[in-house]
């Protein structure tokens, strides 16, 4: 398993969104590392979320690869997986945090 | 990048203190790292169980950019506990915090991998970024 932490602002995925985006971050974590993703999906009620301290619209994914990961490698998993997040669910370029670690 | 979770049992933290809480983590960790304001996310939960509490009324967890100093991680943990101890009425000795280093290049804001500490003006005016 590739365990996935998600936090979105809870006004702005719907339950829909949501399956959808989780499903889609299954098919990465499959494609990507042969494994299937454990989603912790933490929903940030209005008006508990901010980004430089103002109202966020920020969506984080962010998971443990399986193995340790050459720069080369990760930098398009993360774009891979950036743009999963922005087309699934219609955030811009800079509402989307991505990461992708290295094992625990 | 950096992300402060703060979880906390249902109805510790008021919702009128959460924006001046937010508000003194992006100021507090500006002011101790340099970081520019526009990388700070500080998000509120109630009971979740991926932030556990173990017997804490709060605990508010700090992943920050790799690079900084056990000082600056020492005052960003004494400042943050202070702020939520004055807006929220919590007790310091009931609110956990702790910090988790990530290394910048492991991120992507933006379409692109973060900058390292200290490099943020060159990212942030090739993102066009004027909130900084």
């Amino acid at each position: 398993m590739v365990p996935v932490m998600c936090v979105v602002q809870q006004e702005q995925v719907s339950s829909d969104v949501a399956k959808t985006l989780k499903s889609a971050i299954g098919e990465f974590t499959q494609q990507a590392f042969g494994a299937d993703a454990e989603i912790a999906w933490i929903e940030i009620p209005a008006g508990s979320g901010f980004t430089a301290a103002k109202p966020s619209t920020t969506l984080i994914a962010s998971m443990h690869a399986n193995r340790p990961l050459p720069q080369d490698v990760r930098v398009p998993l993360l774009k891979q997986l950036g743009e999963i997040c922005m087309d699934i669910t219609g955030l811009s370029t800079h509402e989307v945090v991505t990461s992708i670690r290295d094992p625990q | 990048m950096p992300l402060y979770m703060c979880n906390s049992l249902k109805g510790t933290i008021p919702e009128e203190a959460k924006s001046k809480i937010a508000a003194d983590i992006t100021n507090i960790h500006c002011d101790v790292t340099d970081a520019p304001p526009t990388f700070v996310h500080a998000f509120f939960v109630e009971e979740a169980p991926q932030l556990p509490l173990n017997g804490n009324s709060v605990f508010l967890m700090g992943s920050i950019r790799d690079g900084r100093t056990e000082e600056q991680k020492q005052t960003l943990v004494d400042q943050m506990k202070q702020s939520i101890n004055t807006h929220a009425g919590v007790p310091l000795d009931e609110i956990m915090m702790a910090t988790i280093d990530v290394p910048a290049s492991w991120v992507m804001e933006g379409g692109d991998i973060l900058p390292e500490p200290g490099e943020e003006e060159e990212w942030l005016n090739a993102h066009h970024r004027t909130d900084a």
